[in-house]
């Protein structure tokens, strides 16, 4: 595997990660603006705000993903041959997969409600 | 007083600034990286500033959404929005979501342009990704870019 290779394959699945955690969207902490604090469950009727826990959460997850991606392929990235082309077209058509899904699944979560 | 609530329209005004370069951009991205692609004219630096371009503009507007998202939260979709035009609510929330999905997306794409030279056979099984995810990219931003003027045209902060 070659340098790009593990540059691109890593984010790629990092982004599949990204977008898996956004729509499983787990339970954080919401901000509520008017008391200008954090909590998990606020007073009934405060405007409150999980999008922040909700980003924060499907980052830091891809940041793992990407971490634990780059030193698994970093061994094959030394051999300096080129990436498996099912790995290429597996993981490319994944993330591009993951991103349609995970944007259908935003939209039916808002026109759901 | 909501955070930043007084900086809010010079916020947004950069807001908008970033959004359009960041819009402007990705259909420059997509015009060169075809030219590029068809070995015609096309340089592969332009294809590489222009990606870094949008990386720049793109997290902008990420973060400057953000910073103002709570005084929108209150002034405009809790006050206003949310009763009187739900539908606007849940546009806002799409758009949102939306924004948030393309942002490894936008670093994806500066680094495939920072590693890839797209002449050698190795590099190009990876024109179908890149020409699919500036495609996603330049349609997401300009629906973002339509939705933003909607709701600013309902009520603005």
């Amino acid at each position: 595997m070659r340098r790009a290779d593990l540059h691109i394959l890593s984010l790629a699945l990092a982004v599949i990660v990204y977008a898996a955690v956004y729509v499983w969207n787990p339970p954080g902490p919401k901000y509520y603006p008017l008391l200008h604090d954090w909590a998990w469950q606020g007073p009934a009727g405060q405007p409150g705000m999980g999008w922040y826990a909700r980003f924060a959460y499907a980052a830091l997850a891809a940041g793992l993903a990407w971490g634990v991606a780059w030193a698994v392929l970093r061994r094959a990235a030394l051999a300096e041959r080129p990436a498996e082309n099912l790995l290429v077209w597996t993981l490319s058509a994944a993330a591009l997969g993951a991103l349609a899904v995970a944007g259908i699944c935003v939209i039916a979560e808002q026109f759901g409600n | 007083m909501i955070f930043l609530e007084s900086w809010s329209k010079p916020l947004l005004f950069l807001h908008l600034l970033a959004a359009v370069a960041a819009t402007a951009t990705s259909w420059h991205l997509l015009v060169r990286f075809v030219i590029k692609v068809r070995g015609r004219r096309g340089l592969l630096r332009l294809v590489r500033l222009h990606a870094l371009i949008l990386l720049i503009a793109y997290s902008a507007a990420f973060l400057l959404g953000a910073i103002i998202y709570p005084t929108f939260r209150v002034r405009v979709r809790h006050e206003y929005l949310d009763q009187a035009v739900p539908l606007a609510t849940a546009l806002f929330e799409v758009k949102e979501h939306l924004a948030a999905l393309m942002l490894p997306v936008v670093l994806l794409l500066f680094v495939q342009s920072r590693v890839l030279h797209f002449r050698d056979p190795e590099d190009r099984r990876y024109i179908p990704l890149f020409f699919c995810l500036v495609c996603v990219i330049a349609g997401v931003l300009s629906f973002n870019a339509w939705c933003g003027w909607w709701l600013s045209s309902l009520r603005s902060l």
